[in-house]
């Protein structure tokens, strides 16, 4: 969740090693294709920040033709030239891995991941409450388009934290939720907004919403705080975000960057927002910050027992089209058994 | 008409055709060198009137030719090479397009030909586009053998460097036997440097074109203004015969095409007189 | 000495008729001919058996990048590496290597290798070849006239990731990056993991392996009659260049067959063999000379001397011998019972001055049964007589994991169980 198309130049190096990861794991991969962030892509990597999303685009479909093509092929295009393109392994899944695009609230990207017929998904660290806007604006855009509301169409991130009681579970995942809200995040505001990134037509978007909160804010002072409360940690550029974020695990639950609760809060929260969101994917970041592998597996096993059955029932009357579609499993390789410590005692 | 084999007597950088008594060189080219980014790069000049300029094709000027020759009879003729081309060195400098093209039009400047006419084949002749377009007034007329630089999908150029040994000549000529003798060592030339040199000049036109020979100068065309001539080989093998039509569609300037019976990619190298009359019937 | 065992992880389906109905198992193998539910089992059984031969005691595992190509399914070996990283304890994991100029930018080599490093303990061998042209210019689309540039210039830029501390704009010819400072690091950090150069006979390769104190392998298929003559240059600059002769700056490749006896092992390896070459190594000579890809001081040499043009792609593709008995009496493979190929190998690894040898015991269509077992004879029988070889050198190329105790315990792995719920 995935490769960042721009930084794998040629390209083809994406589509020859999701189709390893597809031929070893016997048909299980999940091929998400994110632009990737400013820091990642522009910064760090040095790509031009003019020119990312045209190579995003151009990498894809370079990727697409290289599992699709049968016979080998000259790419001729704006960023990438090669004659023989060829690639050796070729993915299990026919026609090609499910592709998930992990992206931002943009009009675009929803409408092409209808056309392609890909996962949006929402990976926001902010929680439900500031993802719901966006959720509710890809769904209107797939009516506008005429597409079902197949909650499989849509991914969401969630960190949860689960325990016995509410209580025990704000005071176990404090340390690491707010490792994560306060260290993790605390990126330097110069990273954040290399011009191009963000397209023209994404900051007209921002600008006016902006400008509508804020005449909103003016209309009726008393609102101002709460309208941008419910606003939750939302902003069209990654800077405005990093602003806004919470550091106390009070304000962290708050604001709903975290689920935290018992087994049944949990469920209940979760069901609410997948309900609420429309989504049928739910990615869980049950270790974040500085938590350790104990309590990570605590948190999963507790969530695995006493969540995920209860959970696992809804939008069952959906049919998930974008799921890997693994080889069957007694043609499956058996993998054999390994035991390190017995070695290790040699 | 192929060229007579190397026990010819002829001096090792000569051929002259066979069959035709009239054609013997009168004398040899002068040779002088120019200097771009600190490497001397060799200018062939040859003949009386007004100067025509040449930009080899594929493989460069290992020698004198024919053509060059009949070109002669009635002009000035200036063939500079170009960078890692036979008779120069300095390819390995020249990191992107831009850093060729500028250097081809220092080629252009310091060999005279600013202003002048000038001609070129594949290769060659995809800088001459180059130097037309952006200095579309230190031209007169251009002619051009099948310019490299656009690349079509629905119609591939060949890859020139994909090719087993033996596949290679047909491939670039009508008649491969020319290509062989255009490329052996002459007697008397160093047998170790003779071959390197031939590989460096593939080597300095893949710097520039591979993999594709897509240059993007479908954008560039529009800018040339100068009157133009495009001759293609009736059995090019290497750029489609539709890449002509494509250009001329997109220079400026009014644009000719021709084909010449008989040639392959190297029309100059195949058909010599052919080649050389409609240059000059055109720049006249 | 140290045995390191290493897979190129073929397709061992090819059909019979490979080479008369296909031009080339590189480049241009048509799709049809690839199954990836058949590649499931190969790639299963490949790193299965990887797994076992750290088992049995090898020093490394190895593995190493191609692209396009029938006989090579990894592109990413690094995929590989980091599985292996997680199924084996001890074993140093050779990745051999990262085809600097494919990677672009080069920081993610630096990136990948430090992961694999930073996830082992301390486990890698950082391979840096230069890359095939029928990877590199063909597959890849790499200008070959550039490609020795990219190279160099990546090789820095990977290295200052590694050791640089501060964040630090990088100004190269083809690689501008305002920010390098890569996360994670390796923890080989003394100054970096060992770095190994495996490439054909160029005295430029040589000079800068002594320059950089790198170790330089010499991967062959053909095996040690090719490659002694390669070997005596590469040990004949080292003495001009003033280096000892330390084996172990020196690495070479060798197919190898072990059975009961030498009769049974021509008969065991034989399909095997005459798979690998006879099939793996159809590759159209249309791919072979790039312009550029040698550079004019190896063709100058090349003119002139048999030694560095056997090693030339060009040769290398031309007719060779595909039958077992051409395929042992030119030595590619050396067969045997455990004691012939002791004294081969010990032959070949004192004749030739390396200290690190390459075992191919996978090669061709070999089932993973028969890799199996010759794989364990070889651990059993005769690596134990190869090992004191040397010892009177220190291995100065070799990783240098953390110590045992400070390195994360792997937990066992039952699938079997999990299954039958």
């Amino acid at each position: 969740m995935g490769n960042s198309l721009a930084l794998y130049n040629p390209p083809t190096r994406v589509a020859e090693e999701f189709a390893m990861i597809d031929c070893i794991s016997g048909g299980r991969l999940i091929a998400g294709f994110p632009v990737g962030t400013p820091m990642d892509t522009c910064y760090a990597y040095g790509t031009n920040p003019s020119m990312l999303r045209e190579k995003y685009m151009e990498a894809h479909d370079l990727v697409m033709k290289a599992w699709t093509e049968k016979e080998t092929f000259a790419f001729n295009g704006r960023f990438n030239q090669q004659r023989y393109v060829n690639i050796w392994p070729r993915p299990v899944q026919e026609p090609h891995p499910p592709v998930w695009i992990p992206g931002g609230g943009s009009v675009e990207t929803w409408a092409w991941c209808a056309k392609m017929d890909y996962v949006y998904a929402y990976l926001s660290y902010y929680g439900y409450k500031a993802g719901l806007k966006t959720m509710q604006g890809f769904w209107g855009e797939m009516e506008k388009l005429g597409k079902d509301r197949n909650p499989y169409r849509a991914g969401f991130l969630q960190f949860v934290g689960v325990a016995p009681t509410r209580s025990e579970a704000m005071e176990r995942y404090a340390e690491a939720a707010e490792y994560f809200y306060g260290r993790c995040l605390h990126v330097d505001l110069k990273y954040a907004s290399p011009p191009g990134y963000n397209t023209e037509a994404t900051q007209r978007v921002g600008l006016e919403s902006q400008v509508r909160a804020a005449a909103e804010a003016a209309a009726d002072p008393s609102k101002g705080k709460d309208a941008l409360a419910a606003q939750g940690t939302t902003g069209s550029t990654t800077g405005t975000r990093f602003n806004m974020v919470a550091k106390t695990m009070e304000d962290i639950v708050d604001r709903g960057y975290v689920i935290v609760g018992s087994p049944k809060d949990v469920e209940e929260q979760l069901r609410e927002v997948a309900v609420n969101m429309n989504v049928g994917h739910l990615m869980l970041l049950l270790q974040y910050g500085n938590m350790s592998k104990d309590l990570a597996k605590y948190n999963t096993k507790m969530f695995a027992d006493h969540v995920a059955p209860k959970l696992r029932p809804l939008f069952a009357e959906w049919e998930d089209k974008w799921w890997p579609k693994p080889m069957e499993k007694a043609n499956r390789a058996e993998l054999p058994a390994f035991a390190p410590r017995v070695q290790a005692a040699e | 008409m192929p060229f007579e084999r190397m026990n010819d007597p002829l001096p090792p950088t000569t051929m002259r055709l066979k069959n035709s008594k009239e054609f013997l060189p009168v004398s040899e080219p002068t040779t002088t060198t120019i200097d771009i980014n600190g490497h001397a790069c060799r200018v062939w000049t040859k003949g009386s009137g007004p100067k025509i300029g040449w930009l080899a094709g594929f493989g460069g000027l290992p020698r004198w030719t024919p053509f060059l020759d009949e070109l002669a009879k009635t002009r000035t003729v200036i063939a500079p090479s170009l960078p890692g081309h036979p008779g120069a060195t300095g390819h390995n400098l020249l990191d992107s397009h831009l850093d060729w093209i500028v250097a081809a039009r220092q080629v252009i400047v310091k060999s005279g030909l600013e202003g002048e006419d000038i001609a070129g084949s594949s290769v060659g002749g995809s800088f001459v586009a180059e130097f037309a377009a952006l200095w579309p007034h230190k031209v007169k007329r251009i002619a051009m053998i099948a310019p490299w630089g656009l690349f079509d999908e629905k119609d591939p150029a060949t890859d020139v460097w994909a090719q087993r040994p033996d596949d290679q000549p047909g491939v670039l000529c009508a008649n491969p036997q020319i290509w062989q003798d255009f490329k052996a060592v002459p007697p008397g030339a160093n047998s170790v440097e003779w071959p390197i040199e031939q590989i460096r000049a593939s080597e300095a036109a893949a710097r520039v074109f591979w993999p594709l020979g897509n240059t993007k100068i479908e954008k560039r065309l529009p800018l040339i203004l100068a009157p133009t001539l495009l001759l293609w080989g009736e059995q090019d093998r290497v750029m489609p015969r539709s890449y002509a039509d494509t250009m001329a569609k997109l220079i400026e300037g009014k644009t000719t095409i021709k084909t010449v019976p008989g040639a392959g990619h190297l029309a100059d190298l195949d058909q010599p007189a052919a080649t050389a009359k409609a240059i000059l019937e055109f720049m006249s | 000495m140290k045995l390191m065992w290493f897979h190129l992880m073929p397709y061992t389906e090819l059909p019979d008729d490979f080479k008369q109905k296909h031009p080339s198992v590189w480049v241009d193998i048509h799709s049809s001919l690839f199954d990836p539910k058949r590649a499931h089992h190969m790639y299963n059984d490949f790193m299965d058996e990887m797994e076992f031969a750290a088992e049995v005691g090898f020093d490394a595992v190895c593995c190493n990048e191609h692209h396009s190509n029938g006989y090579g399914l990894m592109p990413s070996p690094n995929l590989i590496a980091s599985a292996l990283a997680r199924r084996t304890t001890d074993t140093a994991i050779c990745v051999m290597g990262n085809s600097l100029a494919l990677y672009n930018p080069p920081t993610r080599v630096a990136e990948e290798f430090a992961m694999i490093d930073c996830i082992s303990g301390g486990r890698l061998i950082a391979g840096f070849p230069v890359g095939s042209p029928m990877d590199t210019c063909y597959a890849y689309g790499q200008n070959p006239s550039m490609l020795r540039e990219r190279y160099l210039e990546a090789h820095d830029l990977v290295m200052r990731a590694w050791t640089e501390k501060e964040t630090f704009a990088f100004n190269g010819r083809f690689n501008q990056q305002r920010y390098v400072n890569i996360w994670p690091r390796p923890i080989q950090s003394d100054p970096h993991p060992p770095v190994w150069v495996p490439g054909g006979g160029s005295v430029e390769t040589w000079r800068w392996c002594a320059e950089m104190d790198y170790v330089y392998c010499y991967l062959s298929y053909y095996g040690y009659k090719t490659g002694l003559g390669v070997m005596k240059g590469f040990w004949e600059e080292m003495d001009k260049l003033g280096k000892d002769r330390n084996p172990f700056r020196a690495g070479f490749l060798q197919f190898v067959g072990v059975a009961e006896s030498r009769s049974e092992a021509l008969e065991r390896y034989a399909e095997a063999a005459e798979y690998f070459y006879g099939r793996c190594l159809h590759i159209d000579p249309k791919f072979a000379q790039p312009p550029g890809y040698v550079t004019e001081a190896t063709q100058r040499v090349g003119l002139q001397s048999q030694v560095v043009k056997a090693a030339s792609y060009q040769e290398k593709f031309k007719k060779r011998p595909t039958t077992m008995k051409e395929i042992v009496d030119d030595g590619y493979v050396i067969v045997g019972n455990p004691d012939d190929v002791v004294e081969q190998l010990r032959e070949v690894a004192v004749n030739m001055n390396v200290g690190n040898l390459m075992m191919l015991l996978q090669y061709g269509n070999m089932s993973k049964d028969l890799t199996k077992y010759n794989t364990k004879l070889f651990a059993d029988k005769v690596m134990p007589k190869l090992k004191p070889l040397f010892s009177e050198w220190e291995h100065k190329w070799w990783p240098k994991p953390m110590q045992r105790q400070a390195r994360a315990e792997l937990p066992a792995f039952s699938p079997r169980v999990e299954a039958a719920e």
